[in-house]
């Protein structure tokens, strides 16, 4: 029966592997105006043990970031959990806004960097019923900024700076409920908060003349979620999550100002948009191969053909596809004596496959992961890293994500399906 | 016991649901936009009283109805107030089409009162739609970005290509010149909205046929408006990576005449394209000439209030010089008396600078016409350059409108070489065409475009 669960896991493994190679492809273009850092497909916060095991998170029992990938998880969890994820960010964008578009011109890819904190949950179960809170950061609309001088003769003629911030934030409140000991399911509200601020500011210093084109979005949105955990067997465990389509709110003000010595023109604009968000439905396996060794596989469907976008009151054309992100990852766990103690320390290794929605370019990144940890029975600190190339756009975009998470379980105590985690 | 767990239990689950609904709640703007419907009344309704006693919103008057907005709740209470009207709502556009709310939808995006290409195409098919017996809406080509060119044709018989002369007044080849979408629009609805009500309107639109091109460059358009406001071109992704092609520089007459007047390099503001007409855009303006019979035009740009007839490629004189130069100084005296702003007057060449492919050049050289470009206000780059503040666009447009009617009219007695325009009408109109477009010409009347799109 074990060999058998394993060959037909492999198996699934080999023919999703294959599939996306085929639908991997390359392009960069993601970068419109609400283009999220990174990638477009967003399931859940991902802690440093999702990041490293190839952002595998939806059949695996990991932190309270559950409450955003898939509720019926936090019933596996230990009767009381806090998870904290701070990360460094690296990504490159090459064609955004007036970069690379017709007006500034770069040698090459630009990156952004930063520094955020990417989730922080928690969860507490009283009988068979777990309650789960968290705030995570799902989209972080940053640009690298940009300042351009024309000098001639030593004389500066004109001035250009640009810049853009801006991020979504995601609060979840979450109920899952173990209804046996292979099955359970989860439900989540997530309340969505964020802004996107840009200005644009140009001189012309000979004539005195100034123009600043500057934007504030303020976002908002609420999504359900609902997630099954279930367990074949004590070896092979499925997860699924589901995401209704739902609408975020904008609402956006804009000022497009000229001054000069002899007038001040000023163009002001407001706006109620709407953005339709996609269906999203994820699908992942567990594999316990040994005590020391599990493998991850998990697929996640976005249906981004029923994306809209408006913008200051315009509808704008997004010609998306659908897409599926498929990561795969490996955990091994060994044993440490450190301080007199114990300790468990876990390796994780990791591959996924993220296609971008944007049909033109057909932009795919691929992601290498790995990252390890240290805890014991109370607290868990774990560090991991992904490097991701992308193809299709034909500027070969890098991103790179380092996260590190603490997990403590006060008090721990066995759950109800026996597994201590 | 068993059963007090589970009444906390349902007691948390009670709280926190309700708990979300309120969070939605607070976000949600629960009640949809009040459904509208456009009633029609006399013109000699009392509409000062009504307007008094229910939220109306005036559409159109047309010159026997006036168009109203207004709510579905309070029609029957307008009925039972004794008011006769009939629902039209059907005539301008259905609910259930694309377009119903964008077109409830209020104006003041980023672009503030001046219209994006979106507004543009739901404002040129309402004045179709309302107009039916005057005006028609046809797609005369289609910008890179797949963009429709729009051109309103308005005349007595709009559906028919009759014996009369065409006056082109196209608008918007450089994407940031904002104004000069706007001016070519609002003459063609001050012809539509005063046929009925103005002896002069009416002889023009039964003598003339008018065609309205607002948008020539609708993607440069969009780009100024969503990224970069100064953009100038179209959007061709070149060879080198850069972007644009200078739309008035991609026509074929004088085209790379030299370097000053246009540039080959594909990352200049004036670069002009590859060969003449190899942009869509201006394809698009060949194709309405080719196809209708047009006999003069103005082409409205931005800034420095001049009115500019050809030559641009070279400083020399057309032989006809004189009349050009009496007709742009005709208008720019029409333009004066009307917020007495100073539009200069003089050949392009030497007036502003060099061009060459330009519209006006091409317009007059294959067509023998009379073509004007009109540099719109300001006079200077103090003064706003690129920027009209959204309270100018109505006297630009005022000042503007008896200019294009002056032209219209001129183009009208010319070609029926009656009053002292005959002289002109056998120097325009019984000259031979430059060869090379003299047998593409020759077929024109009656000829359909493509993608010919009504309301």
């Amino acid at each position: 029966m074990e060999k058998k669960t394993r060959k037909i896991f492999l198996f699934i493994m080999l023919l999703l592997a294959l599939a996306t190679a085929g639908l991997a492809q390359a392009g960069p273009g993601q970068y419109t105006e609400e283009a999220p850092l990174g990638s477009w497909n967003f399931l859940g916060p991902e802690t440093a043990v999702i990041l490293g095991a190839g952002f595998c998170q939806i059949a695996r029992v990991g932190s309270s970031n559950a409450v955003f990938a898939n509720p019926a998880l936090l019933s596996l969890l230990p009767a009381n959990s806090f998870s904290l994820t701070p990360s460094f960010n690296q990504t490159q964008l090459f064609r955004y806004w007036l970069v690379n578009t017709g007006v500034v011109t770069t040698s090459g890819n630009l990156t952004f960097r930063n520094w955020q904190v990417d989730h922080i949950g928690l969860s507490h179960r009283t009988g068979r019923w777990t309650l789960g809170l968290g705030a995570a950061l799902s989209e972080n609309y940053g640009r690298p900024g940009l300042e351009y001088r024309y000098v001639y003769n030593q004389q500066v003629y004109n001035q250009l700076q640009v810049w853009q911030t801006g991020h979504l934030a995601s609060y979840g409140l979450s109920l899952a409920r173990q209804l046996n000991r292979h099955l359970s399911l989860g439900v989540s509200l997530v309340y969505e908060r964020g802004r996107i601020e840009r200005s644009l500011d140009e001189f012309w210093f000979q004539e005195e003349i100034q123009m600043i084109d500057y934007r504030y979005q303020k976002i908002t949105g609420f999504r359900v979620l609902a997630g099954l955990s279930c367990s074949l067997n004590d070896r092979l465990f499925f997860g699924l999550s589901l995401t209704p389509p739902y609408t975020r709110r904008v609402k956006g003000e804009s000022s497009l100002k000229y001054i000069s010595a002899l007038t001040e023109i000023e163009t002001t604009g407001q706006a109620s948009d709407r953005v339709r968000r996609p269906l999203i439905l994820g699908l992942g396996s567990r594999l316990v191969i040994n005590r020391s060794l599990e493998a991850y596989l998990e697929a996640v469907f976005f249906n981004w053909r029923k994306y809209s976008f408006t913008y200051f009151g315009e509808e704008q054309a997004r010609d998306f596809r659908n897409t599926i992100r498929v990561g795969t990852g490996l955990e091994y766990r060994t044993n440490l004596l450190f301080l007199g103690r114990t300790w468990s320390t876990p390796y994780f290794l990791g591959l996924a496959v993220d296609q971008q929605p944007i049909a033109e370019h057909k932009s795919t990144y691929v992601f290498l992961t790995f990252g390890s940890g240290i805890g014991n029975e109370i607290f868990r600190l774990s560090f991991s890293t992904a490097i991701g190339l992308e193809s299709g756009s034909g500027q070969k975009l890098k991103r790179q994500k380092i996260a590190l998470t603490l997990d403590i379980h006060p008090g721990p105590r066995k759950n109800q399906a026996g597994i201590i985690r | 016991m068993k059963k007090k767990v589970n009444y906390r239990q349902r007691l948390l689950l009670l709280i926190i649901s309700g708990l979300m609904v309120w969070l939605s709640l607070t976000e949600a703007d629960l009640s949809p936009p009040a459904p509208m419907e456009v009633i029609a009344l006399d013109r000699n309704t009392d509409l000062q009283t009504l307007r008094l006693s229910f939220p109306l919103d005036p559409l159109l008057d047309d010159g026997q109805k006036i168009y109203l907005l207004v709510e579905k709740k309070y029609l029957e209470t307008i009925r039972q107030a004794g008011y006769s009207f009939s629902l039209e709502t059907s005539r301008f556009l259905t609910p259930s089409a694309p377009g119903w709310r964008q077109w409830l939808r209020p104006q003041g995006g980023l672009n503030g009162d001046y219209h994006s290409y979106q507004e543009l195409a739901s404002k040129l098919k309402t004045l179709a739609a309302s107009y039916p017996a005057l005006a028609r809406l046809y797609v005369i080509g289609r910008s890179l970005e797949n963009r429709n060119i729009y051109a309103l044709k308005i005349s007595d018989q709009p559906g028919l290509a009759e014996d009369e002369p065409g006056v082109a007044l196209i608008g918007c080849h450089h994407a940031r010149e904002w104004i000069s979408l706007e001016v070519p629009l609002l003459i063609g609805k001050h012809l539509l909205e005063n046929y009925s009500r103005n002896s002069q309107v009416k002889a023009l639109v039964d003598a003339a046929e008018i065609w309205i091109v607002p948008l020539v460059n609708p993607d440069g358009l969009e780009y100024s408006i969503l990224n970069y406001r100064l953009w100038r071109k179209n959007r061709r992704l070149n060879l080198d990576g850069s972007y644009g092609v200078d739309l008035n520089r991609n026509y074929a007459y004088g085209w790379a005449y030299d370097s000053l007047g246009s540039s080959p390099e594909p990352d200049s503001a004036i670069f002009r394209g590859t060969a003449p007409f190899s942009e869509p855009e201006t394809e698009a303006i060949k194709t309405l000439f080719q196809t209708r019979r047009i006999t003069a035009a103005i082409s409205y740009h931005s800034y420095s209030q001049l009115i500019l007839y050809p030559w641009g490629y070279v400083d020399q004189p057309t032989e006809d010089e004189l009349l050009l130069e009496q007709l742009a100084e005709d208008m720019a005296a029409l333009i004066y008396q009307v917020n007495g702003r100073v539009y200069q007057a003089g050949r392009a060449a030497s007036l502003l600078y060099v061009t060459n492919g330009d519209f006006t050049d091409w317009a007059y050289g294959f067509y023998r016409i009379p073509a004007f470009t009109i540099e719109l206000p300001p006079v200077d780059l103090l003064q706003g350059g690129f920027w009209n503040a959204e309270e100018d666009i109505q006297p630009i447009f005022q000042e503007n409108l008896p200019a294009a009617l002056y032209l219209i009219n001129w183009a009208i007695s010319s070609y029926y070489g009656t009053g002292d325009t005959r002289g002109h009408s056998d120097r325009f109109f019984n000259r031979g065409l430059e060869k090379e477009e003299e047998n593409i010409v020759k077929g024109r009347p009656g000829a359909a475009f493509k993608g010919k799109e009504s309301r």
